[in-house]
């Protein structure tokens, strides 16, 4: 009974596995395939010998990055700075995203928009440059700070280490807000008018109608991008904590897994160093992706799988 | 009548609320868009004079020699028709595809739609790293080849799950209603659900473009001698890292530290080459942004 | 790798003008001081603290008494001074003896202690700024073209486009001079001696040709035509007459117009064709035929035209022809020299240990010099040593002696 019954469903499907099995193949070949240089994270490889000719060397390089108590360290300032660039880039993002759909004026709106993924563009060299004169003991954020009183002598910002996460975070709101709520404004675009006169019928107000028609219209994305991006947490990056941050002062809240791995990896000529911790990347990530997911699923949202 | 009376009201008050959202706005406006007109002026201002730092709003000693350096290229042409072909290609091929499997994947008659789904979301995590990636792109005959622009990058998960979440959002008498005309999948993928897309569809097209629009790595790693496949950005880069031995910039840290004496300066230049790299693809956005006008969907339900 | 060339080469060196690397001080602060010369850490730091509390500004701008540059690969400011302190030149991240060539580290040393030391004690007094630090390269460059930084350490060439705009703006006495400060009673080795065999190849630059070049001796034929002597000639001086005069020393010398297009740094890079045979293969210094400069840049008579009128007079107030002669006679390197372009192995453990040295140096040395007060200071250095002593030293060591025993063929 359940085979032809499985048999009945397959068939029925089977224009949606034309469509889909050439892409999966595709994704082998580009994605999966690839792993086979995997083995290079338990050798010393040398591109001259390639992964069979180079020395098998076990978990050694496992060994080196776990022993070292400064990867821990840069595990630690991966882990806080994804976090804090999540809450921060989505909260901003969101109510940006609100905030700007209630604008009437539409060439204003438009304006707005633009201008504000203009800094997307900047490549964070540039951006990093202007934060560093910003923060400066006689930048603006200074001038302006004793001016009003809070502080009495110029902070050293990017000497504290204390700061250094906050001026990251802040950093990214910046250069990627209004890039992040592209897909926000996007998805709030898809919204059923109607829902908001029934709610404006009902005498719901401006925060009302937020709360209880927009956003829970753009839930599933909020919620579908929120896992994605859990999966990258070990991805903080390298260029803002190695412009902002590489001087002795900072760099013990600064250095991420990626600049780590770059020191000692990548410029060494040490490829399977870099790729014994993508193996450790990649494990956490699937797992944090999965758990998400379950728990998307356990709460009733409409979740990645 | 409930509507006269509403007008009227409104016509009298504004709302707190409109106030200060609109200084929000600009607000944001100022601070997002400062950096940018920083950059636009540093980029007009003299090599050496921008070496005093300081600059604003406008330069302080006008030359469009950065203008100058980055367009006195003699492979700008090609570059510049390469970005716009490899663009356009990569953008609506990927979204094609992205879409589809968004489909497919949405499609809960799909035996084994789990796992598949899975399949696909591991990839986002997974990375062999670029050593074995350049082996397989080697092996499959792509260096050089126009098409290592297209293909390493055609399928994006990310941009996949964005869409599916998105169909799923869709009413389901959308689909029921085309399936009992007797539309096939793929009928209905392109006939029905695409087109109340349009607004998701709009947003990933804009991240693939720009996406192809600013690569330079792929070219570096696989055809970083080949003028016939250089892009814009490429020779941006090269410009970059021939004048900027600040060893500040990503590919000179991929290198070694250059203990090279710096001959001119990078500052302007580096900002002339941001300008031109990015105003082409900014000019882009205005006209997707008409597919981000809401009650798209409205027509396609009731119709 | 390089293999030393001897013998067959048809050039002298030229002298020594400039001193290229060490603490720099404002030329001004030292006419203010009456042209000594310092010596010390101590002396050095006593006449900037005089000038300093003379001018707490200049030209608008507040003065900053020594700046400190530490700026991912640019941190030899903060790491180095050490073993200059200790007579050697620019050696990187160790110290060789030049008798025994026994390469050793200088930054757990007392030299280091002292100077770090010293550092905080002008912290303390606000000669230096904490901001110094955390600066960029950019902001560096951008203080120095202000011309109210009193002294740093630095290299010339890694300042050059500063002292450029100084002179542009016609702020001769904001200019730099290198001066000889080393530990009490040691020979200040800051200068590298040319060696007498002519121009040495330092393994450092060198043309490569790709394997597609369809005609390498084509190719290396027309760099051996370049390195004749009349084709050197033309390029390095141009045309007689039009832009060079003959000295009546037998020498050349530029014509007014050429001098003051090869001085403009602007000019030379847009109007000569400097920057394309800057890197081609050449000679440098004086041509053992008539003593006669290849280029410009080793000719005295050029040399001396070029300073302007301020530094004529600064460098008559020392009673000297070149600023170089403030240090002693420069000591003539060894074939390994320096060890900083000695090349480790990838992956290897000598180049794991120089990745951690440069890194614990770059942490502890700010934290050093930012210390609030002695104890802390002392705890620091605590710290550091054990740190510092945690990195396999060895593993770098022994690869550095390896590496001058095989180059100086022991």
């Amino acid at each position: 009974m359940q085979k032809s019954n499985l048999g009945k469903r397959i068939a029925k499907s089977r224009s949606l596995y034309v469509m889909i099995i050439p892409c999966m193949i595709f994704t082998f070949i580009f994605a999966y395939y690839p792993l086979t240089g995997w083995i290079m994270a338990f050798e010393n490889f040398r591109p001259a010998k390639g992964y069979w000719g180079s020395k098998f060397v076990g978990f050694d390089q496992f060994r080196f990055l776990f022993e070292d108590f400064e990867f821990w360290r840069a595990f630690r300032n991966t882990v806080v700075m994804s976090m804090m660039n999540l809450v921060f880039g989505f909260v901003f993002a969101i109510v940006f995203a609100l905030l700007l759909n209630e604008i009437r004026h539409s060439a204003f709106k438009r304006i707005t928009q633009t201008v504000s993924y203009l800094p997307h563009f900047l490549s964070w060299v540039i951006v990093c440059a202007l934060v560093q004169s910003m923060l400066a003991s006689d930048g603006i954020v200074n001038t302006v700070f004793s001016k009003l009183g809070i502080i009495k002598k110029p902070v050293l910002f990017l000497g504290e280490p204390s700061y250094f996460w906050w001026v990251v975070a802040f950093s990214n709101v910046w250069k990627e807000m209004g890039w992040n709520s592209i897909i926000y404004i996007a998805a709030i675009s898809g919204i059923d008018p109607a829902l908001y006169e029934a709610a404006e019928l009902d005498g719901a107000g401006r925060f009302r109608r937020m709360w209880h028609v927009t956003l829970p219209g753009i839930r599933s994305t909020i919620v579908v991008l929120l896992i994605m991006n859990l999966g990258s947490i070990l991805n903080a990056g390298f260029e803002v904590q190695y412009l902002l941050g590489s001087n002795g002062l900072l760099v013990d809240v600064s250095q991420t897994i990626d600049i780590f791995v770059l020191k000692y990896g990548m410029s060494i000529g040490n490829y399977s160093l870099a790729t014994a911790a993508g193996m450790f990347k990649t494990v956490i990530a699937v797992a944090l992706v999965f758990s998400a997911n379950a728990v998307a699923n356990r709460l009733g949202e409409n979740s990645l799988m | 009548m409930n509507n006269h009376a509403i007008k009227r009201k409104k016509r009298f008050h504004i709302p707190v609320f409109d106030i200060v959202n609109t200084l929000i706005m600009l607000l944001v406006i100022a601070i997002m868009l400062y950096p940018f007109l920083n950059t636009v002026a540093i980029s007009f201002n003299d090599a050496q004079d921008t070496l005093r730092g300081g600059i604003g709003l406008w330069p302080r000693v006008f030359s469009a020699y950065s203008y100058e350096m980055v367009f006195r290229n003699r492979l700008m042409v090609t570059a510049a028709f390469n970005s716009v072909a490899r663009t356009l290609l990569a953008t609506v091929l990927s979204v094609f595809f992205s879409a589809m499997i968004a489909y497919v994947l949405s499609r809960q008659e799909l035996v084994g739609r789990k796992f598949i789904t899975a399949y696909f979301v591991v990839t986002m995590y997974v990375s062999a790293g670029l050593i074995p990636t350049y082996f397989l792109i080697k092996k499959l005959g792509l260096l050089n080849n126009f098409l290592v622009y297209i293909f390493p990058g055609m399928i994006s998960v990310f941009n996949v799950i964005v869409i599916k979440s998105f169909i799923q959002s869709l009413p389901d008498s959308l689909t029921e209603a085309a399936i009992v005309d007797g539309a096939g999948h793929f009928r209905c993928f392109w006939n029905v659900v695409l087109p109340c897309c349009k607004p998701v569809l709009a947003t990933v097209a804009l991240w693939c473009a720009v996406g192809a629009w600013n690569s330079w790595f792929d070219t570096f790693l696989y055809a970083p001698n080949a003028d016939h496949m250089t892009t814009l950005q490429y020779e941006m880069m090269k410009l970059l890292s021939s004048s900027m031995q600040t060893g500040r910039d990503t590919s000179s840290i991929f290198g070694n530290n250059s203990q090279q004496a710096n001959i001119i300066t990078p500052v302007s230049i580096r900002a002339a080459v941001t300008i031109v790299a990015s105003v082409p693809i900014l000019v882009v956005y205005p006209f997707l942004q008409k597919y981000f006008v809401k009650g798209v969907m409205l027509g396609a339900v009731k119709g | 790798m390089y293999s030393v060339f001897r013998g067959n080469t048809v050039v002298d060196p030229s002298p020594i003008f400039e001193c290229g690397l060490g603490f720099y001080i404002q030329k001004a602060v030292l006419e203010e001081a009456g042209y000594v010369i310092p010596r010390t850490l101590d002396e050095y730091f006593d006449i900037i603290e005089a000038y300093l509390e003379k001018y707490p500004e200049i030209d608008g701008v507040k003065t900053s008494g020594f700046e400190i540059l530490c700026d991912g690969w640019r941190n030899w400011a903060l790491l180095n001074p050490a073993q200059n302190l200790m007579g050697d030149a620019n050696d990187g991240a160790m110290f060789v003896d030049y008798q025994t060539f026994e390469p050793a580290f200088y930054q757990d040393t007392e030299t280091a202690y002292n100077l770090y030391k010293k550092l905080n004690e002008e912290y303390r007094k606000g000669v230096i700024s904490a901001e110094t630090l955390t600066m960029s390269y950019d902001q560096y460059i951008s203080k120095l073209t202000s011309g109210a930084v009193l002294g740093f350490y630095d290299q010339g060439w890694n300042f050059g486009q500063a002292v450029d705009l100084l002179k542009a703006d016609g702020k001769f006495n904001r200019t730099f001079v290198a001066v000889p400060v080393t530990n009490e009673g040691v020979r200040d080795g800051y200068i590298e001696g040319k060696n007498p065999d002519g121009a040495l190849p330092t393994g450092l630059n060198g043309i490569g040709i790709t394997t597609k070049c369809k005609n390498p001796e084509r190719l290396l034929k027309f760099y051996d035509w370049l390195l004749q002597r009349d084709v050197q000639d033309y390029i390095c001086w141009g045309v007689e007459g039009e832009d060079w005069v003959a000295t009546d020393t037998g020498s050349k010398a530029f014509t007014p117009e050429r001098r003051a297009q090869w001085l403009d740094s602007a000019r030379r890079r847009d109007e000569t064709g400097f920057t394309v045979w800057n890197y081609s293969p050449a000679w440098q210094g004086l041509y053992k035929f008539d003593g006669a400069p290849v280029r410009s840049n080793d000719s005295a008579g050029e040399y001396l035209a070029s300073q302007s009128e301020y530094d004529q007079s600064f460098l008559k107030g020392y009673g000297i022809e070149y600023p170089a002669e403030m240090h002693s006679e420069p000591i003539v390197r060894p074939d390994y020299f320096p060890v900083w372009a000695m090349a480790l192995e990838d992956g290897s453990a000598a180049a794991i240990a120089n990745t951690k040295i440069t890194d614990v140096t770059t942490k502890y040395d700010s934290r050093l010099v930012l210390a609030e007060d002695d104890a802390a200071f002392d705890q620091i250095w605590e710290e550091f040593l054990t740190e510092f002593h945690k990195i396999d030293l060895d593993a770098l060591k022994d690869e550095v002696s390896r590496q001058i025993a095989v180059k100086m063929g022991f």
